[in-house]
């Protein structure tokens, strides 16, 4: 999966490196060059997490669009989180093909993101769900939106 | 426009044609055609002459109209810039200086 992650950020132009520091990642242009610069002592999970979702912040342009101490910013975390949870659920679904039988707790619990992302993983597990089978499974609505 | 460039920072470095024909082994009747428009450097002369004349090739070609080549320095600041904490909270100074170093070990050289 990380491999694949790596060769798709190579083929958008991106430079990745690894190296210590106290973020998982950090995204930024150094003369037009994108670079994603990511904590060397991730497991793979988490570096395969966090290039997902500092891509998504390259894809976004969200270095134009920051403003420090802005309510704004929280979305662009939103939306970086949001592409993250899509890439990794398309691949896990690719890897172990979901279906209704599929336990999405399990899923929460390996991906082992922040609580309040949940919501997220739930929503793009149901949409794999409806768009391979044309049915919308129960799930339980015991969780909310940050 | 490069003919007029080259003259303009040729005069303002206060250089000879003959002084800069000298300089890349040509002759100045060579030189002279460039100032004139009837030729154009090879990419081995274009890159000396930018060197000589401070500025970049690409500014001699009229692609910019940045005379100065910008500076490691500056690049580093204007990078440096586009590496934010878009969490809300404000990046360490550890992981902004692991971020400083990591920049200049990678690109300080090519400058």
């Amino acid at each position: 999966m990380l491999s694949k992650i790596c060769r798709k950020v190579k083929e958008l132009g991106i430079k990745i490196d690894y190296i210590e520091m106290e973020d998982n990642g950090h995204f930024g242009i150094f003369n037009d060059l994108p670079v994603i610069l990511i904590n060397q002592n991730l497991d793979k999970l988490d570096i395969s997490l966090t290039i997902l979702h500092e891509t998504a912040h390259f894809l976004n342009g969200d270095c134009d669009k920051y403003i420090s101490n802005h309510f704004q910013n929280d979305n662009l975390e939103y939306e970086a989180n949001k592409y993250m949870i899509q890439e990794i659920m398309k691949m896990l679904d690719e890897q172990y093909d979901f279906t209704t039988d599929t336990n999405y707790q399990q899923i929460i619990d390996n991906l082992n993101l922040p609580y309040h992302l949940d919501g997220i993983i739930i929503d793009e597990f149901n949409n794999i769900i409806s768009d391979k089978f044309g049915i919308i499974p129960y799930y339980e609505t015991d969780y909310f939106y940050e | 426009m490069f003919p007029e460039r080259l003259k303009t920072l040729r005069s303002e470095a206060k250089l000879t044609q003959k002084e800069i024909a000298d300089k890349l082994n040509i002759s100045q009747q060579a030189y002279a055609n460039w100032e004139k428009g009837k030729t154009l450097p090879a990419n081995k002369n274009l890159t000396k002459l930018s060197e000589m004349l401070n500025t970049s090739t690409d500014y001699l070609l009229g692609k910019t109209d940045k005379i100065k080549k910008s500076t490691f320095d500056e690049d580093l600041e204007k990078s440096l810039k586009s590496f934010h904490a878009f969490s809300g909270k404000t990046m360490s100074e550890n992981d902004r200086e692991a971020i400083k170093q990591w920049l200049i070990d990678n690109f300080k050289d090519k400058y």
